[in-house]
C-alpha cells in the first residue's frame, strides 16, 4: 500500500514536472518561466540603466569608456577599432540580443525551430529565395578585406562576450516566453542582417503579376494600367545633370516575355518601406552651414530597427543610427560630413523559366546546351515536430524558388530567381568608409563598395558640398527586360553586365542648392540605360522639392517642419475632382456634415482634424470599386498605382475599368465616386458607433501602431498620436512610418544634429523606458544629439559612466 | 512542531538555494526535508506547500513591487487573468504544488522505511 502511495506520488510529481517545466503549445514553460528568481519577474526594471560602473572584459587591448545621455544613447570612446567595434558589439547585445539573434533566424528561416510548424512556409521561402547562401558568398568577400575582418571579428566577440555573461536568470524576456536559448553571434550572422535588409528593401518587384496581366490583357491595356513614368515627374537627379559619359552598348532587340500564368506569388515586403532625405548647401542655409535631413520610413516595431551611438576611437568619431547586428554606423555623420540612405528603388529581382532536361532536374538547358545543376537539401527543424527537408535547385541564375514543391502548379513551373543580393558583395566597407570620411572624395570611394539594398545616399560636408548619388548593384537591361517573365534557356535574356559606378546616376552641388530623393524615378528619360520600378513615389518628393524652392534661408526648424510636413498631394490632386462631381441632392445629415469638412480642407493631415479620415475612407472605397477586376481574377494581378488612377480619374472618366462587374449597369467613374462617397461616410459613421465617439480624428481613425516582432499587443503601442500618412512626407501611416529622424547642421565649428525615433534604446518590454520616445516622435519633438570630442568634454546630459576594464 | 520545523526548513532552502538552481530545487528540497523529517503525507504535503509556495509568492511580489509592475501588467494580458496580483498568486500555486509534491513524495518514500522499522521493532 505505501509502495503505491509512493509510486503514486512520484507519478503525480514527475508528471508535474514536465508539464511545467517545458512549453506546452503556446503557454511558456510555466515553472521556468514563473519562478520569482530566474524566470520572468527577474526582467522587470526599476532603473532606466541599471550597469555595473566597471566590466572586465579579457578580449579588450586598452580600457573603454562608454557614456549614457539622457536618451540611453551610448557615447563609446576607445583607443582602438577593435576595441571599439567589441564594445559596440557588447552594447547592441546589452539592449538589443534577443531582437539581433531573432531577426537571424527569421532571414535565415528557422522561425519553426522557435515557434514550430505555422512558420513552415515562411521557413522555406526564406531558404528559397537563398538568403543566407547570399550571405555566405558576402561573407568570403568581406572577410578577404583584413579591415572589415578585423572589425567584425571584434564586434562578433563583443556580443558574445554579453551572451556569455547571461544565464536563464538574464536572458530577455522573450526567450523565456518562448523557451529557448540564445546562440553564439557570428560573422555570418552579420553578413546575413545585410541579407535581411536587402530582403526588405530591395526584394520587392511585381514581375509576375506583370506577366499575367500583360497575357490577360494585351500590350496597350498593360500600358494604359501600368504605365513606367510619365512626361513631368521629379526625379532624383534633377533634370540639370547631363551624362557626360559613354554608356555601354546595350542589346536593342525588345525580349519576348514567357506569358505564363501565375496563380499565386510569394508575400512581397510591404511597399510602404519607403524615406526621405534632402540635403542644402550654404547659399540656401540661413547661417551659411550645410544641412541634411533624413529618415528611413519602414514598419514601426518594437524593439525598434534602428539603435543610436557615437563611436569614437583615434581616426573615427562618428554619431548615429546603426542596425543590431551590423558593425558602424549606417546613417549618421562625423566631424565633417553627413550622410543618408533612402531606398533606391528598382526592379533588381528577376525571373527566368527553367527548362530541365528531365524529371531528375540534373539538367536545364541554355541555348543548344544542358548546364548542370546543384542540389541543395535543406533541413528545417520543426519544435515539436518532424524535421522536414526542402530540395532546392540552384542555377547559375539564382535559386529556383517556384517549382512543382513550392507554389508551382506543375512540373512545368520552374522559376528562378536572379536577384542583385545575390552576389558576393561588400557592403560593409563602405560604411566602414563613410564613418571616416571627410570630404565628398572619400564619400565617392566609399560608395563604390555598395550593392544591395540599393540606396539613394545623400552627402553634405562642413567644406560645402552636397551630393547625391543613386547608388547599389544595377543590372543594365534593354527596354522591358525583366519586367516580366524571362525564358532561362535563351542566353540573349541574360542581364547585360552592372551599370558601371560613374554610370550611376548622380548630382554633385546643383545650382538649385539643395537635392532630395523620396523613392521616386531615380532619372528623367534622358538617362541612357533602362531603369524601371513598379512602384515608384509620385508625391513625397513633389512636396518636399516644392518646399525646398519655396524656402530661402533655410534653419533647422524648417529642416525639422519638412519631415513632419503632413501636406497630402495625392489628395490636393484627386479630391478638387471627386467633390465637383457629387450629386449633393438628398444627402443626410452625416454626409452633408463630411461634404461640407472636406470643401473646407486644406489637404493637410493633421492628427487631430476629422477631414482626412473622411477623405481616406472614400478613397478607400473608391479605389476598391475602380479596380474590382483585379480581385475577381483567378491569377496574381496587381493593381494599378494610386497615381495612375487619378490620372485616369481625370482624364478618362470612361474607361471600361470604371464599371463595376458585379453590376449589369455600366458605371463611369462619377457613378463611382459618388456611390464610395456614401460607402465611405458610412463606415466613418460606424467607425464612431464602435468606437463610441462623437469625433473621427484623423489619427485614430488612422490608429499609427508600432508593434512588437512577436506582434503581442502588451509589449506594443497603438493609437500613436501623429499626422501624416503613406505618400505623405510625414509617412507615419497604420504599420509604417519614420523609423528615425535626423538632422544635421554641418557648422564647420562643430557639428549640430537632432534625432528621434520612435522606440527606445532598451528592448526589454520590463524596463521604465521602454518605446520612452514615441510621444516625442510623434508631436515632432527632436533631441539635440550630444555630439562629444572626447571622453573628458563635460556635458550635463551624460547621467553615467561605464568603464570596460582589460582583464 | 515537526510540521512548522519541516514547513520554515523547507521554505529556508528553498529560498537560498533558488538563488543558483533551477527551480524544480524546490522539489528535490521539499522531498529531502519530507524525507529526513517525515509526517503523515498530508502534513508533509502541506509543509511543502506552505514552505515554497510562500517563498515562490512573497519573492514574487517583492520582485514585482520593486519593478512597479512594469513588466507583470504586460505579462498579464498574456494570461487568462486580469491583474498582474493574480500572476503573484498563480506563480505561489506552481511553487506551491512543486513544493508540496515534492514533501508528497519525499515523506512517501520514507513510510516505506518506517513501515519495515516498525516491523522489525515489534517482531
Amino acid at each position: 500500500m505505501k509502495v503505491v502511495r509512493f509510486l503514486f506520488a512520484l507519478v503525480l510529481t514527475i508528471s508535474f514536472f514536465s508539464y511545467v517545466n517545458f512549453k506546452q503549445g503556446e503557454i511558456p514553460p510555466l515553472a521556468n518561466f514563473l519562478n520569482p528568481f530566474m524566470g520572468f519577474w527577474q526582467n522587470g526594471e526599476s532603473e532606466r540603466l541599471d550597469v555595473s560602473e566597471e566590466l572586465s572584459a579579457e578580449y579588450l587591448k586598452e580600457n573603454v569608456t562608454i557614456k549614457f545621455d539622457e536618451q540611453l544613447i551610448p557615447h563609446i570612446f576607445a583607443k582602438n577599432d577593435r576595441d571599439l567595434y567589441f564594445a559596440q558589439g557588447y552594447m547592441l547585445a546589452y539592449h538589443r540580443l534577443w531582437q539581433m539573434d531573432f531577426q537571424i533566424i527569421a532571414t535565415e528561416g528557422r522561425v519553426s525551430e522557435v515557434i514550430g510548424g505555422k512558420a513552415l512556409e515562411y521557413d522555406k521561402l526564406q531558404r528559397r529565395k537563398g538568403l543566407k547562401y547570399a550571405a555566405k558568398r558576402s561573407l568570403k568577400t568581406l572577410e578577404k578585406d583584413p579591415e572589415i575582418l578585423a572589425m567584425m571579428n571584434a564586434y562578433t566577440a563583443g556580443v558574445n562576450y554579453w551572451i556569455d555573461e547571461l544565464s536563464y536568470k538574464h536572458y530577455p524576456v522573450e526567450y523565456k516566453l518562448l523557451g529557448y536559448a540564445p546562440k553564439p553571434w557570428t560573422n555570418l550572422k552579420t553578413a546575413m542582417l545585410l541579407k535581411y535588409m536587402a530582403d526588405m528593401l530591395s526584394s520587392d518587384e511585381k514581375d509576375l503579376e506583370n506577366t499575367n496581366a500583360l497575357k490577360l490583357l494585351g500590350m496597350e491595356e498593360f500600358e494604359m494600367l501600368f504605365p513606367e513614368t510619365y512626361d513631368d515627374i521629379d526625379p532624383v537627379i534633377p533634370s540639370e545633370r547631363k551624362w557626360d559619359f559613354t554608356p555601354l552598348k546595350t542589346n536593342e532587340e525588345i525580349i519576348k516575355p514567357v506569358l505564363d500564368f501565375t496563380a499565386e506569388t510569394f508575400e512581397k515586403p510591404d511597399p510602404r518601406h519607403g524615406s526621405n532625405n534632402f540635403v542644402i548647401d550654404q547659399r540656401k542655409s540661413a547661417n551659411g552651414h550645410v544641412m541634411l535631413a533624413n529618415e528611413p520610413d519602414l514598419s514601426l516595431n518594437l524593439p525598434s530597427i534602428w539603435y543610436v551611438m557615437q563611436l569614437n576611437a583615434p581616426g573615427i568619431n562618428v554619431f548615429g543610427a546603426t542596425l543590431p547586428g551590423a558593425p558602424g554606423i549606417i546613417v549618421g555623420f562625423n566631424d565633417s560630413i553627413a550622410w543618408g540612405v533612402t531606398n533606391a528603388k528598382r526592379d533588381v529581382v528577376d525571373w527566368y523559366k527553367i527548362n530541365f532536361r528531365d524529371k531528375n532536374r540534373e539538367e536545364y538547358q541554355y541555348d543548344d546546351k544542358w548546364l548542370k545543376t546543384e542540389k541543395v537539401i535543406e533541413k528545417i527543424v520543426v519544435r515539436d515536430g518532424d524535421t522536414v527537408y526542402d530540395t532546392i535547385i540552384h542555377t547559375h541564375y539564382g535559386p529556383v524558388v517556384y517549382d512543382d514543391n513550392f507554389l508551382g502548379k506543375d512540373a512545368e513551373t520552374n522559376y528562378a530567381m536572379k536577384w542583385t543580393a545575390h552576389e558576393e558583395s561588400k557592403d560593409l566597407r563602405t560604411f566602414y568608409e563613410l564613418n571616416r570620411a571627410k570630404n565628398y572624395n572619400d564619400y565617392y570611394e566609399a560608395l563604390k563598395h555598395y550593392r544591395a539594398p540599393a540606396q539613394n545616399f545623400a552627402f553634405g560636408s562642413a567644406s560645402g558640398d552636397i551630393a547625391l548619388w543613386v547608388n547599389g548593384a544595377f543590372p543594365i537591361k534593354s527596354k522591358q527586360q525583366g519586367k516580366f517573365l524571362l525564358d532561362g534557356a535563351n542566353s540573349r535574356h541574360e542581364w547585360q553586365g552592372m551599370i558601371p559606378h560613374d554610370h550611376k546616376a548622380s548630382m554633385k552641388n546643383p545650382t538649385k542648392g539643395f537635392l532630395s530623393s523620396a523613392n521616386q524615378h531615380p532619372v528623367d528619360s534622358t538617362y541612357p540605360y533602362y531603369a524601371y520600378d513598379y512602384n515608384y513615389e509620385f508625391y513625397r518628393n513633389r512636396r518636399i522639392n516644392d518646399r525646398m524652392n519655396t524656402l530661402n534661408s533655410v534653419t533647422v526648424d524648417d529642416m525639422k517642419e519638412l519631415q513632419h510636413d503632413n501636406y497630402n498631394y495625392r489628395a490636393s490632386e484627386s479630391l478638387p475632382m471627386m467633390i465637383n462631381v457629387l450629386d449633393t441632392t438628398g444627402f443626410n445629415a452625416e454626409q452633408r456634415i463630411a461634404y461640407m469638412m472636406l470643401r473646407k480642407w486644406d489637404y493637410f493631415n493633421e492628427a487631430d482634424r476629422q477631414a482626412p479620415s473622411y477623405y481616406e475612407a472614400w478613397w478607400d472605397d473608391l479605389y476598391a470599386k475602380i479596380w474590382d477586376e483585379m480581385d475577381d481574377s483567378k491569377v496574381a494581378l496587381i493593381k494599378p498605382h494610386v497615381f495612375n488612377t487619378i490620372y485616369l480619374m481625370n482624364n478618362d472618366s470612361t474607361n471600361k475599368y470604371f464599371d463595376i462587374q458585379s453590376t449589369s449597369e455600366v458605371e463611369d467613374v462619377f457613378d463611382l465616386i459618388n456611390s464610395s462617397f456614401r460607402e465611405g461616410v458610412d463606415k466613418i459613421t460606424e467607425w464612431k458607433s464602435t468606437n463610441e465617439s462623437k469625433s473621427v480624428e484623423w489619427y485614430r481613425y488612422k490608429n499609427t501602431k508600432v508593434t512588437h516582432l512577436l506582434k503581442l499587443a502588451s509589449f506594443s503601442v497603438d493609437g500613436v498620436k501623429v499626422g501624416g500618412n503613406r505618400n505623405i512626407v510625414n509617412a507615419a501611416s497604420g504599420t509604417h512610418g519614420p523609423s528615425w529622424r535626423m538632422v544635421v547642421e554641418l557648422d564647420p565649428a562643430g557639428v549640430k544634429a537632432w534625432g528621434v525615433y520612435p522606440g527606445s534604446q532598451s528592448g526589454n518590454p520590463g524596463n521604465p523606458s521602454y518605446g520612452e520616445m514615441i510621444d516625442d516622435w510623434a508631436s515632432g519633438k527632436y533631441y539635440p544629439l550630444n555630439f562629444l570630442k572626447s571622453s573628458t568634454e563635460p556635458n550635463e546630459h551624460i547621467i553615467f559612466t561605464q568603464t570596460l576594464e582589460v582583464d | 512542531m515537526v510540521f512548522i520545523v519541516r514547513l520554515l526548513l523547507i521554505g529556508v532552502l528553498s529560498f537560498i538555494f533558488s538563488l543558483f538552481s533551477p527551480w524544480w530545487m524546490i522539489v528535490l528540497i521539499a522531498a529531502i526535508v519530507s524525507f529526513i523529517m517525515p509526517g503523515n503525507n498530508f502534513s508533509a504535503f502541506l509543509g511543502g506547500l506552505l514552505g515554497a509556495g510562500i517563498v515562490w509568492m512573497v519573492m514574487a511580489w517583492k520582485v514585482d513591487a520593486d519593478a512597479a509592475s512594469l513588466l507583470s501588467d504586460k505579462i498579464v494580458k498574456l494570461f487568462p487573468v486580469d491583474e498582474s496580483s493574480m500572476l503573484v498568486l498563480l506563480t505561489g500555486a506552481i511553487g506551491g504544488i512543486a513544493g508540496g509534491l515534492g514533501a508528497f513524495t519525499g515523506n512517501s518514500f520514507r513510510q516505506i522505511f518506517i513501515k519495515k522499522v516498525k516491523q522489525s521493532f515489534y517482531s
